[in-house]
């Protein structure tokens, strides 16, 4: 079955490249939110298999999102994706739940091999 | 970079015509560098010694650095030095220069002395420029003393060869205490230090960036082309904050933002202006570190 992706960034550009990358490696996309806030909401409503979340964001940032997102489903799969590679952040987001941390500008090889093992 | 500074100085000089310097770019796309030509420029070999590698390469289909082994012309030591060479863009350029007939080697060595004095280039630093390594000719052209704004500079270049265009030069460094441009999309961090980036460009010129990076086309600077180089710049100061962080410093990076018609000022000495050609696109880079800029 193919897996569904929610897409959370506040970014349009962010997205599309994402969703265009996501596609061409087989994956279905639920759906794209871009705040923190929207990605919470979407996620009860969507159920996606998998979320792509970006950190700095207006409204609500990704690591506050992702806990909220765990907190609702303690085996929803969250990867951070984001420009803000430092550790402290990196930790933040292991800490609240997150299976990985891609580092943007992201690269297709790491996102292709990171999905694939969060789906083994 | 090395190929757009000295054939913009050699149009300006009118050594050039600008036919020639567009034939230049258009060659540079898909040039692949004869070993012949680099060996004669490195004094491994005579023209004539490499004319005959290359007629009877023709003949025997084998490679030019075996034949000239073999007729004692080249060692196998040198053959790995040219190969190592063929990528260089000094290289490549000096190339499309002869096979086209723009200049000959000795004209070109001649104004290639003359593009040096002109810029106060010692050799070391003319070698640098002709190597084509971004990191070492950044500090040559962008004369700023703060190791930062060099590095920082030098990481935005790198990235927009990466992402944007492979042709892009420096064409200008400024200090200001105020700035006015139509379009700026920009990123501040804040934390163990204050730092500003952005990108400013009249007309369309910012353009070029949005649509490279965004893999799309826009009609004019609007809001989709302004996300698409706020996430550029994301992309790129992420990158500054991960370094900074093996060092220790700790910034928090905020959303990009970006604006129209608008007027920079600081109270203080002031911030940096790097102005880079992109394809032909004027871009200027505006960078400030602990220097709080006012935006009207």
């Amino acid at each position: 079955m193919v897996k569904k992706v929610l897409i959370v960034d506040d970014s349009r550009t962010s997205r599309k490249l994402l969703r265009g990358l996501l596609e061409g490696l087989g994956y279905e996309i639920a759906g794209e939110a871009e705040n923190g806030e929207k990605g919470v909401l979407m996620y009860k409503e969507l159920k996606p298999d998998l979320v792509t979340m970006d950190i700095t964001m207006p409204v609500m940032d990704g690591i506050t999102a992702l806990e909220k997102i765990i907190a609702e489903d303690k085996s929803a799969k969250v990867i951070m994706i984001s420009a803000a590679g430092q550790k402290s952040k990196l930790l933040a987001a292991v800490k609240a739940g997150a299976l990985d941390f891609i580092n943007k500008p992201f690269e297709e090889d790491l996102i292709a091999q990171s999905l694939k093992k969060a789906f083994k | 970079m090395y190929c757009k500074l000295y054939s913009s100085f050699l149009l300006d000089k009118g050594h050039i015509s600008a036919e020639q310097y567009r034939l230049i770019f258009k060659e540079l796309c898909s040039v692949r560098v004869k070993m012949g030509l680099i060996a004669v420029e490195m004094s491994f070999m005579t023209k004539e010694q490499a004319d005959e590698v290359n007629r009877l390469q023709a003949v025997k289909d084998k490679r030019f650095g075996d034949i000239a082994v073999e007729k004692g012309y080249l060692t196998e030591e040198q053959v790995g030095q040219l190969l190592k060479l063929q990528g260089n863009p000094y290289m490549q350029f000096t190339q499309i220069l002869v096979e086209n007939d723009i200049l000959s080697p000795e004209m070109n060595t001649e104004y290639l002395k003359e593009y040096q004095e002109e810029n106060g280039f010692t050799d070391d630093e003319l070698e640098i420029i002709k190597s084509g390594n971004v990191d070492l000719i950044v500090p040559i052209l962008v004369k700023i003393e703060a190791p930062w704004y060099t590095y920082h500079t030098g990481l935005v270049i790198r990235n927009l060869i990466r992402f944007v265009s492979t042709d892009v030069s420096i064409t200008g460094v400024e200090r200001v205490k105020q700035y006015t441009s139509r379009h700026f999309a920009y990123q501040y961090m804040e934390g163990d230090r204050l730092v500003y980036m952005g990108f400013a460009g009249e007309g369309n010129s910012l353009l070029v960036i949005a649509e490279n990076f965004g893999k799309e086309e826009f009609n004019g600077i609007n809001d989709d082309a302004y996300d698409s180089i706020c996430e550029f710049i994301n992309c790129i100061n992420g990158l500054l904050a991960s370094q900074l962080d093996k060092e220790s410093i700790d910034i928090d990076i905020q959303p990009p933002l970006f604006a129209d018609n608008v007027d920079i000022s600081v109270d203080d000495e002031g911030f940096y202006v790097v102005t880079v050609d992109i394809s032909g696109n004027a871009v200027d880079i505006v960078l400030a570190i602990d220097t709080a800029l006012s935006l009207r």
